[in-house]
């Protein structure tokens, strides 16, 4: 049963916990800075507290890690978002933000940067901005396989993902095989990372995150109506075929701007959406919110993993996610039998 | 007012948004020219074969396909330019099944019927509450509102679908065979709670059961090839005519003891036809005579049949399929004229057929009739379901036993309406 204050509840206490691990994460890498000194730090501004700290740790602090923290909590946040929706959409629980292909698109996008140089407008942007351009292309190419006239089929909109996927990726793996040098960039790239992103790319995600979050909370009802079929969902009175085209039109541009600032995290979007309806049950109102802050959670923990666990050298994300994700849902999966 | 469907034509080859007024005439329409009404807090059943367009017609109707010829009007009002939000309030849909990867509680299941009444933020309130436990209660699944939508049986299932469309409140209620997966408990009481349900709402329900059509509502349409045949009170269409069209099978007619319901029998069509219509009277009573009667009326004979009691069930067989027949009212001796004319009948007949039943001074005439034509040049049969084994008889001096004998030993003796067919277009 559904009850809006247990949500506020759920979503508020998640909220402050992932603020205190993204302060943690903040201090924690190469060069360690504790909780209360980064706190001070962070909150200068507003306590007017006396720098007793170096310029170096505050340059550490302001200008390279909490850029990457918050980068890190807005990908995770998307991710998870586009994963419940997709997951609800398709009334499958292997769904997640890729199933279309737009990882596959986004990679290609960037591997022809990495190997051929292919450049657009801002160099230093070129492979975010490629991986966003191929991301959103390829939803683009999916959606139009499988319409008719003005319909989507869900079925066949799965099935084209899924071929289209296979056709970029093989058009990659042929990339990456003609490359010889590079090869280690663009693997590092498509296993996720957020090494070195600043405050630049925190300012390009966020208007998306914040957007697809907005559009999704006034999608829950929908979405819960959405997890019985489309016939259902048409019988309660919900335009389906507009549902479906705002479904996967939001989730393939916050998918598309994750994945061109971040690389390829999967898992989250995959593993989050189930692990907060095996904890809150499968309804969105809940499940939604919830998978926004479990989503930025996850990220933040996994990224300052990959900066401690084989420091100097940073892991991949996507290893890490993986490799922390899949046995906690495998526990929860058995502890929870069947009520996926 | 009525739910109205119109002239609707619809195919899935065709382009799903476009009109089209000769859509019905293309050779793959699923339906090519329906129309019929459900009249106000009635109980309409749909009937027809198997890839009818039963469903179909459902779901043009709920809106979930548009049609691309004609109208759909509920409440004087066509369904276009009809929002989704719009229809919902007015009908809800119980669809074969529902299935979710994911496990929903029953109670939040049943909300969901909630969805047309708010917005994209409003929370549910104390009355929608209120709605869905008076749904769940009158359905009578409030016992597991706790469980999870995919651990319930089949007929629970159900039970909890047809509560989530209560809580729509709806005018119009349409579902889509609601008893195909049920026990035989379960669909009474589902048939039987569409009955309570529709003292408030238009019932349109898909059913396969023509029994359960015809014992539970009060009119039927009945489809085929994407026409509708007929659509009228359920006793008047559901004819011995229109299963026999419909449906290609013999239906022998009984009738509910208490409700005076019509409820049938079933059994397939003969596969041969008689070259040239012989005249076959039949005598039979106690109901054996229903299949004979069927195949040999379908197999183009001239069929009569006598005497009968008026409450016997050969009677109305005979009756639903217009076969002529010597009657007499129920529980009274046979009359002079009846007798009489059972002689002119088998007189004028080309062969008399015996079924055998169960005789008392009452019957023997029937026997005796039969009896009296062997020897005499005209074919006479003998049917004894059960080959040999003689039927109770309670007659002076076993005369019955004695005619059943002369019969095995004069008559041809079948085992049943196919052989007995088989013999007569030999």
């Amino acid at each position: 049963m559904y009850q809006r204050k247990r949500t506020v509840i759920i979503t508020g206490g998640l909220f402050l916990l992932t603020l205190f691990v993204m302060t943690v994460s903040v201090g924690v890498g190469e060069s360690g800075i504790a909780p209360q000194k980064v706190f001070d730090i962070l909150t200068a501004g507003i306590f007017g507290t006396t720098p007793y700290w170096s310029a170096g740790e505050e340059t550490i602090v302001l200008g390279i890690r909490l850029p990457r923290v918050i980068l890190g909590a807005l990908v995770g946040a998307s991710l998870a978002l586009a994963g419940a929706a997709l997951q609800s959409l398709f009334r499958n629980p292997m769904a997640d933000p890729f199933i279309l292909g737009i990882s596959s698109g986004a990679a290609l996008g960037a591997s022809l940067v990495f190997v051929y140089g292919l450049s657009v407008a801002f160099t230093i942007y070129s492979i975010p901005v490629m991986a966003f351009i191929f991301g959103l292309g390829t939803l683009f190419l999916v959606y139009n396989v499988a319409r008719v006239g003005n319909l989507i089929p869900i079925n066949t909109l799965l099935l084209s993902g899924v071929a289209i996927s296979a056709l970029f990726s093989a058009c990659n793996s042929f990339v990456m095989f003609t490359a010889g040098h590079n090869l280690n960039a663009i693997m590092f790239w498509t296993m996720g990372s957020l090494s070195g992103r600043g405050w630049d790319y925190v300012w390009v995600m966020l208007p998306f995150t914040l957007a697809g979050i907005a559009v999704m909370i006034t999608l829950t009802r929908q979405l819960n109506a959405m997890m019985f079929g489309e016939e259902s969902a048409q019988y309660l009175g919900i335009n389906v075929e507009r549902l479906k085209k705002i479904l996967l039109i939001v989730t393939a541009i916050i998918t598309s701007a994750a994945v061109s600032v971040s690389g390829i995290i999967g898992f989250v979007g995959l593993i989050i959406p189930h692990i907060v309806r095996l904890v809150t049950g499968p309804d969105h109102r809940v499940v939604v919110p919830v998978c926004v802050f479990a989503g930025a959670l996850f990220i933040v923990l996994a990224d300052m993993f990959a900066r401690v666990v084989i420091a100097p050298t940073e892991l991949p994300l996507g290893i890490l996610t993986a490799l922390c994700g899949a046995p906690f849902f495998l526990y929860l999966l058995r502890s929870k039998r069947g009520e996926l | 007012m009525p739910l109205e469907v119109k002239n609707v034509a619809f195919s899935y080859n065709h382009n799903p948004s476009k009109r089209d007024a000769d859509a019905g005439l293309k050779e793959n329409a699923v339906l090519k020219d329906m129309s019929f009404t459900c009249r106000d807090n009635r109980v309409t059943g749909i009937v027809g074969p198997n890839g009818c367009g039963k469903t179909t017609i459902l779901k043009v109707i709920a809106g979930f396909y548009r049609a691309h010829a004609g109208s759909i009007s509920y409440d004087g009002r066509t369904t276009d330019g009809m929002n989704a939000a719009e229809l919902a309030k007015l009908r809800a849909v119980v669809e074969q099944t529902v299935y979710s990867p994911f496990a929903f509680p029953v109670y939040d299941y049943v909300m969901l019927g909630r969805t047309p009444y708010h917005g994209n933020f409003s929370a549910d309130t104390e009355e929608d509450n209120e709605i869905v436990l008076n749904s769940m209660k009158s359905t009578n699944v409030l016992q597991f509102k706790d469980r999870k939508i995919n651990e319930l049986s089949g007929g629970e299932l159900q039970r909890v679908m047809i509560a989530r469309s209560l809580a729509q409140e709806p005018k119009y209620l349409m579902l889509d065979e609601p008893t195909s997966h049920l026990d035989i408990r379960q669909q009474l009481e589902v048939m039987k709670l569409l009955r309570t349900i529709s003292s408030n709402t238009t019932i349109m329900c898909i059913i396969h059961e023509i029994n359960q059509a015809a014992a539970y509502c009060d009119d039927v349409v009945m489809t085929a090839g994407g026409y509708v045949i007929g659509e009228g009170k359920a006793e008047d269409i559901l004819s011995y005519e229109n299963l026999s069209e419909v449906f290609g099978v013999l239906s022998m007619q009984t009738s509910q003891p208490e409700s005076g319901k019509k409820q049938f029998l079933f059994s397939l069509q003969p596969e041969t036809r008689a070259e040239k219509a012989k005249h076959v009277h039949v005598i039979s009573g106690e109901g054996r005579g229903r299949r004979i009667l069927l195949t040999l009326k379908h197999a183009g004979f001239k069929v009569t049949a006598g005497i009968l009691s008026r409450n016997d069930g050969d009677y109305l067989v005979c009756r639903s399929a217009g076969i002529e027949t010597v009657s007499v009212p129920s529980f009274s001796p046979y009359s002079e004229e009846a007798v009489m004319q059972q002689k002119k009948l088998c007189d004028e007949a080309d062969a008399v057929v015996l079924v055998a039943t169960d005789v008392g001074s009452g019957n023997l005439v029937n026997p005796e009739t039969a009896y009296s034509y062997l020897n005499t040049g005209k074919p006479v049969f003998f049917v004894d379901h059960n080959l040999k084994e003689y039927k109770y008889d309670n007659t002076a001096g076993k005369r019955a036993t004695q005619i059943y004998d002369a019969m095995l030993k004069n008559a041809k003796a079948v085992s049943g309406a196919d052989e007995l067919l088989s013999e007569l277009t030999d």
